[in-house]
């Protein structure tokens, strides 16, 4: 009975594997938060914040996970950093205390409060992003989740991007509004290897 | 209207001068005229971005203390003069509220960086407000000296890649700029009292230390605002009339603003190449 006991563990033990939560670390170098903005109603204007960090986890028979980032807001580039004869460069202008006031506000960061799954892979991530000392609930829905193997460390790796929206004026940047428009469509685009 | 409203020579510079104007002519009669530079700050703040303090951050902290310092001012001025100790008092009170608005800046430097910069910032704020306070019984110096102060830290932000200073500066400009047209079309003067000169100080010298702090105005640009209030407070002949007396006040004023202008220009410009 024991030997039977164990034989039936040691075949089980993958299913146990895949049934414990799952940690992965961000790999900053193939992760980066996405914006886009309307700019005087004409165009959208897309940028994104080059260093971001954190981890993320999911458990798929608990159906549970988490997700942590943190992005370095000096990190923000939209293409435009010669400021040539202008007193600025749009990113400049960007870093300055009008938008992302980095020099106070170092970081921005955002820490999910749920988890939500379509089948065995997470579809949705409620949590808080805290922007400008400000923290507001924000949802962002996964549009592609997808798992393999590191070619190079072997490891598992899971990665793809995650969508949502907010509104500037919500987290106190008010400036340029509504040249600049106040809904800011955002795009993370992220990879991770387990831990 | 909306669209007028949202135009930034509109939030920064006209509506302010409309509502100081309106502000200092209905209460030209009494003390309290020159809280026409508060009011018109809080126009341009109001329209720009609204008027909120949370959470606390050193641009709201700054907000807070500007549109508190009327307020302050006229209890001071209804105490009994003379008030020979008010000047470096307030002045040294200023600069200590200047580390608190910055204290979320400068927390984050390294000690050796800190140190130095907190205590720049301190000793600027201070002597911004004791030289403008020199200026509270002269209403011709005083509004040359907002004039001249709100234009030269404006200017000096936007060349330093901060337009939100740059239309602060303005605002407060507009703002002098309407007592100094009131006073000239009434031919009287209208003293600032504690209520206008303590306003104009912390203002002008609070939107450089934020400019220097956050954005790029050098700190030799800074310093050169502090001549700024000395000019405007040089006294002309009184055989000539009120109104020669404040456009010559105005016109030194301004000849003195360009010198921290220039310093801002040169710096942006080596920046550049």
């Amino acid at each position: 009975m024991k030997r039977q006991l164990t034989i039936a563990l040691v075949v089980a033990s993958p299913l146990f594997a895949d049934a414990a939560p799952q940690s992965f670390t961000l790999d900053p170098t193939h992760t980066y938060a996405n914006f886009a903005v309307e700019h005087w109603g004409l165009s959208m204007l897309h940028g994104r914040f080059d260093k971001n960090s954190g981890k993320f986890s999911f458990d798929r028979a608990a159906k549970t996970g988490s997700v942590e980032v943190t992005t370095a807001t000096a990190s923000i580039s939209t293409g435009d950093n010669v400021k040539g004869d202008r007193p600025q460069s749009r990113d400049e202008h960007l870093r300055a205390a009008d938008f992302f006031n980095v020099a106070e506000f170092p970081t921005m960061s955002f820490k999910s409060t749920k988890v939500s799954f379509a089948g065995d892979l997470p579809a949705s991530v409620q949590g808080n992003l805290t922007l400008l000392g400000v923290t507001k609930p924000i949802t962002l829905s996964f549009e592609r989740f997808k798992c393999g193997t590191n070619p190079f460390s072997k490891k598992d790796r899971c990665g793809g991007n995650a969508v949502g929206k907010f509104r500037r004026s919500d987290f106190g940047m008010k400036a340029a509004l509504p040249a600049v428009g106040d809904e800011i469509a955002l795009n993370i685009e992220f990879e991770g290897d387990r831990d | 209207m909306h669209a007028l409203l949202d135009d930034p020579m509109v939030q920064s510079a006209v509506a302010p001068f409309l509502v100081a104007l309106i502000v200092g002519a209905a209460l030209q009669r009494t003390r309290l005229a020159w809280f026409a530079i508060a009011a018109a700050f809080a126009t341009a703040v109001g329209l720009a971005t609204g008027i909120g303090f949370t959470p606390m951050s050193a641009s709201r902290k700054l907000l807070l203390l500007v549109l508190l310092a009327p307020f302050v001012g006229l209890v001071l001025d209804r105490l009994p003069t003379p008030q020979r100790g008010i000047v470096p008092e307030l002045g040294a009170l200023c600069g200590a509220a200047s580390i608190w608005v910055f204290w979320s800046v400068l927390s984050q430097r390294e000690m050796a960086q800190m140190l130095p910069q907190a205590a720049g910032v301190a000793v600027f704020v201070g002597l911004m407000v004791a030289l403008t306070l020199r200026l509270r019984h002269d209403g011709a110096a005083g509004g040359a000296a907002t004039v001249a102060l709100g234009l030269a830290v404006g200017v000096a932000a936007l060349l330093s890649a901060s337009i939100g200073n740059f239309a602060n500066g303005l605002a407060i400009a507009a703002g002098g700029g309407a007592l100094l047209l009131l006073q000239f079309v009434l031919n009287r003067g209208l003293a600032p009292g504690v209520i206008g000169m303590l306003t104009t100080g912390l203002a002008a010298a609070l939107f450089a230390a934020a400019t220097f702090m956050l954005a790029q105005l050098p700190w030799y640009a800074m310093a050169l605002l502090l001549p700024v209030p000395l000019a405007a407070g040089l006294k002309l002949a009184a055989r000539h009339s009120r109104r020669v007396r404040m456009a010559a006040a105005t016109l030194i004023s301004l000849a003195a603003s360009t010198a921290p202008i220039f310093a801002a220009w040169l710096a942006a410009r080596a920046a550049t190449s």
